[in-house]
């Protein structure tokens, strides 16, 4: 029997075992880089809109306080500016009544200022959190 | 000589996700940046706000005290020269203790402070997590696929080589193949290799930061909007101090004028000689003016409570024992 024709001889090696680590890993990978910019896309949506539901509050909720404090400054400058009227209007009435010595209007006039002074316009509204609650509620009505 | 195809790809594809996943990190690390200066923005906006605050308060108290002082000033100028003045005259005197105005008591509530640029809700260990299962996925699969279907530089199927063999077979493979066959060899496999894994690490990194960046600009701007709407809370509020000024004014205003029309009734009343009978118009003037000092200097500026309340601010009007 010639060399060549000499059957090779040895041992015979098995298949390589399976590798633990498959090729499925590599998809796997593939996988979660596309799930990782899906998400990641999906998320800077939701933010964005997030963002833009915080800046349509803020500009709405600023202006809803300043027209209610704008509101309540032009409403308290003509109250106060009436009674201030009102006030003097009672003075001169109680110099007119010490001087002509009527005891009665004096009386009248000095009760007129004290019931006057006593009654405070700020009495409703010291509680501006409420006020801003009423400000926000369409059904609320405001007695002046 | 032929450029080896394979770890071209690999190369390119692990160098585009890790340049990828260094740009999108840097874009989460800058989105952070500018989240902690708008937050920090609007943190200054809010303490020059609540100093201002503070200050017209501040404001607001000297002036209420001022008022207390003259209401203490005509008690004394009034209704004590009153009460002398009747006991006098041997009649019985019973006054009150009076509570005088004191100023005005803060107690401020301050907003939530900013969360700080690195927020709990991104969930940074399963990022960490995908990152390094997506290194491994690669490094462990890209061969593992290699083994499966591909073949040594003799002709053999890698699959049918085992041990050191095939995992040089593999890396040759991933090569371009062995240096002999004019592909770049084991070293250029294992480098490609290297390479295509980081990659996908470095992208998974990077989304997972650019999430956080998101996420903190997202918390930011809630600051931002809460401050800008406690801001204007307190222009409101320091706009009702104006308006409580003017109405320490208008009692201030009353009460003096008062105390001069009382002092003229009573400077009348004791240069007569008081006869009961008599003087009953002039005792009867210069009592109606005391009573009238007297109830000025009980009342309420605002409301029975004396308080004012904000969003931020809780005010209360003070008061003090006249000795």
């Amino acid at each position: 029997m010639t060399a060549a024709k000499k059957p090779v001889e040895g041992v015979v090696l098995p298949p390589a075992a399976k590798s633990a680590l498959s090729a499925v890993d590599a998809l796997g990978a593939l996988n979660n880089v596309v799930d990782g910019t899906r998400d990641y896309l999906r998320l800077r949506e939701e933010e964005l809109t997030k963002r833009a539901n915080i800046n349509t509050y803020a500009t709405v909720e600023v202006e809803r306080i300043q027209q209610a404090s704008s509101l309540l400054k032009d409403y308290f400058a003509q109250v106060f500016a009436e009674r201030a009227k009102t006030i003097d209007g009672l003075f001169r009435h109680l110099d007119d009544a010490m001087a002509g010595g009527d005891a009665a209007t004096s009386a009248e006039a000095v009760r007129g200022i004290v019931d006057l002074a006593k009654s405070s316009p700020l009495a409703d509204i010291s509680d501006l959190s409420q006020v801003r609650k009423a400000l926000d509620d369409p059904d609320h009505v405001w007695e002046f | 000589m032929v450029l080896p195809l394979i770890p071209l790809v690999l190369i390119g594809l692990g160098t585009s996700t890790g340049v990828g996943g260094v740009v999108t990190g840097l874009m989460g690390g800058l989105k952070m940046k500018d989240a902690h200066s708008v937050a920090q923005a609007a943190q200054k906006r809010y303490v020059e706000s609540m100093a201002i605050t503070q200050d017209r308060v501040r404001k607001c108290n000297e002036r209420i005290q001022e008022y207390g002082r003259e209401q203490e000033q005509a008690r004394e100028l009034v209704i004590k020269r009153m009460a002398a003045f009747v006991e006098r005259h041997r009649q019985q005197v019973k006054q009150n203790a009076a509570h005088l105005l004191d100023g005005l008591e803060a107690e401020q509530r301050d907003i939530e402070a900013f969360a700080g640029a690195l927020t709990a809700d991104v969930n940074w260990i399963k990022g960490a997590g995908v990152a390094a299962l997506t290194g491994a996925g690669a490094y462990a699969g890209i061969p593992g696929a290699v083994t499966l279907m591909g073949a040594a530089s003799t002709g053999t199927a890698i699959s049918s080589l085992s041990g050191a063999a095939a995992q040089s077979a593999t890396m040759a493979w991933l090569g371009g193949g062995s240096l002999a066959t004019g592909g770049g060899g084991v070293a250029l496999g294992t480098a490609a290799l290297g390479v295509v894994t980081i990659g996908p690490t470095m992208l998974i990194g990077g989304l997972t930061l650019n999430s956080q960046g998101e996420k903190a600009m997202t918390n930011a701007k809630e600051h931002e909007a809460k401050v800008a709407v406690a801001v204007e809370d307190a222009a409101t509020l320091r706009s009702f101090l104006d308006t409580l000024d003017t109405r320490v004014e208008e009692v201030s205003g009353v009460l003096a004028g008062l105390v001069q029309r009382a002092q003229d009734a009573l400077a009348s009343l004791e240069q007569l000689q008081f006869d009961s009978r008599q003087h009953t118009a002039e005792f009867q003037r210069a009592l109606s003016l005391t009573f009238a000092v007297r109830d000025i200097c009980g009342v309420a500026l605002i409301s029975e409570d004396g308080q004012i309340n904000s969003e931020m601010l809780h005010l209360i009007i003070k008061y003090r024992e006249m000795k």
